[in-house]
């Protein structure tokens, strides 16, 4: 039975380790703008678009 | 931050139409905007295309690459939102905050509404895009409308107030959500289009009672510090617990801001004040408090003839 629980609980811990992947790009451009508000100049970008 | 204004070739059935076509029109034509899409970074930097097959993940290089350019300035202005969601009026207040010196040749204020998070069904790519403060209106665009930022000091401060209706947009965009809609401010210079500060907000999360002393920041005659009393002894619409000048004291003539009784406001405007004011003039002493009105004249300048003035106020009695 304690065997059972302790491989119950490894197993587990194991998975749990598995994050989600994050885009290190998407990551990179949100710290950049998360920094930019903390020191006062807010980056504005006015997108002209369209989709169809 | 963004704002997104859509082509007139935004027409996805069963979706919404999302042009505003004269806002887009007259930002297109400042920016010079033809292919889309086109980005204009900050007002001054642009970059048209997008990516190939789709792959949107593919260009963020490039995208990080001019981010990194302009993340990490300074800002010469703050901009602070407040409001009130009033039934279907949304009251707003925008603060303008000076904290360095700067022209304000050519600046003013614009104010945009915008729609966050909008999904519709982008057919080229065969996937859902998430339309991100789609622009909906242009607050600032008339010409009867604009609002030019009178600061140039460290220091000085601004208010911008106005209102909209939510209803209003309800009837003319499907779709509209109110919990969805967001106020943009932007400082802009009308001639370089160059941005120099951004604020947003969604209009159910603005602060509407900084201090949280149960009075609006719209009608708090102190919105930073707690006084759900109002107190104003001298009736200047500023809060006793932050004005630093009270106005029963501080008349004209009474250069040195004392009292004629201890635990009253009479002013007392006696000889003291005519030495005080005949030290400053001469450089005996640096200055004195800020609320004291020495302008007698009202010319804008402190010299002898506002101490004749001031001679003049004691000789009549009016101690």
């Amino acid at each position: 039975m304690k065997l059972s629980i302790s491989v119950f609980l490894s197993l587990t811990f194991l998975f749990s380790q598995k994050l989600d992947p994050i885009n290190p790009n998407l990551e990179k451009i949100k710290n950049m703008l998360e920094t930019a508000s903390r020191t006062g100049q807010v980056v504005m970008v006015e997108d002209f678009t369209g989709l169809s | 931050m963004s704002i997104e204004w859509h082509t007139d070739g935004f027409q996805v059935d069963g979706f919404e139409n999302f042009l505003v076509e004269e806002i887009r029109d007259i930002r297109g034509d400042m920016y010079d905007v033809s292919g889309i899409p086109h980005l204009q970074w900050n007002g001054v930097i642009d970059e048209v295309g997008g990516a190939s097959n789709c792959d949107w993940e593919a260009i963020f290089p490039s995208k990080e690459e001019t981010l990194q350019e302009l993340s990490g300035q300074g800002a010469a202005y703050n901009i602070t939102l407040e409001g009130e969601l009033d039934g279907s009026l949304f009251n707003y207040n925008v603060v303008v905050d000076l904290n360095s010196d700067f022209s304000n040749e050519n600046q003013f204020l614009e104010i945009f509404v915008a729609q966050d998070s909008l999904r519709a069904w982008w057919s080229t790519c065969q996937d859902y895009h998430n339309c991100r403060f789609v622009g909906r209106d242009w607050l600032t665009m008339e010409e009867d409308e604009r609002l030019p930022l009178s600061i140039s000091l460290e220091g000085e401060s601004e208010i911008f107030s106005g209102s909209f209706d939510v209803a209003d947009y309800a009837e003319i965009f499907p779709l509209w959500e109110d919990s969805s809609v967001s106020v943009i401010a932007l400082i802009q210079n009308s001639d370089t289009y160059a941005m120099h500060q951004v604020e947003t907000g969604n209009i159910m999360r603005i602060p509407f009672d900084r201090d949280e002393d149960g009075v609006l920041n719209l009608d708090d005659n102190c919105p930073e510090v707690s006084n759900p009393d109002q107190e104003d002894l001298d009736g200047d619409l500023i809060g006793d617990v932050c004005d630093p000048c009270n106005n029963l004291v501080y008349v004209p003539g009474n250069t040195n801001g004392d009292v004629t009784e201890a635990n009253t406001y009479n002013p007392a405007i006696d000889v003291f004040d005519i030495l005080t004011l005949s030290d400053l003039i001469d450089n005996e002493i640096g200055s004195l408090s800020s609320c004291s009105e020495m302008d007698l004249l009202v010319d804008e300048s402190i010299n002898q003839f506002d101490l004749i003035v001031l001679i003049d106020m004691v000789m009549a009695g009016n101690n």
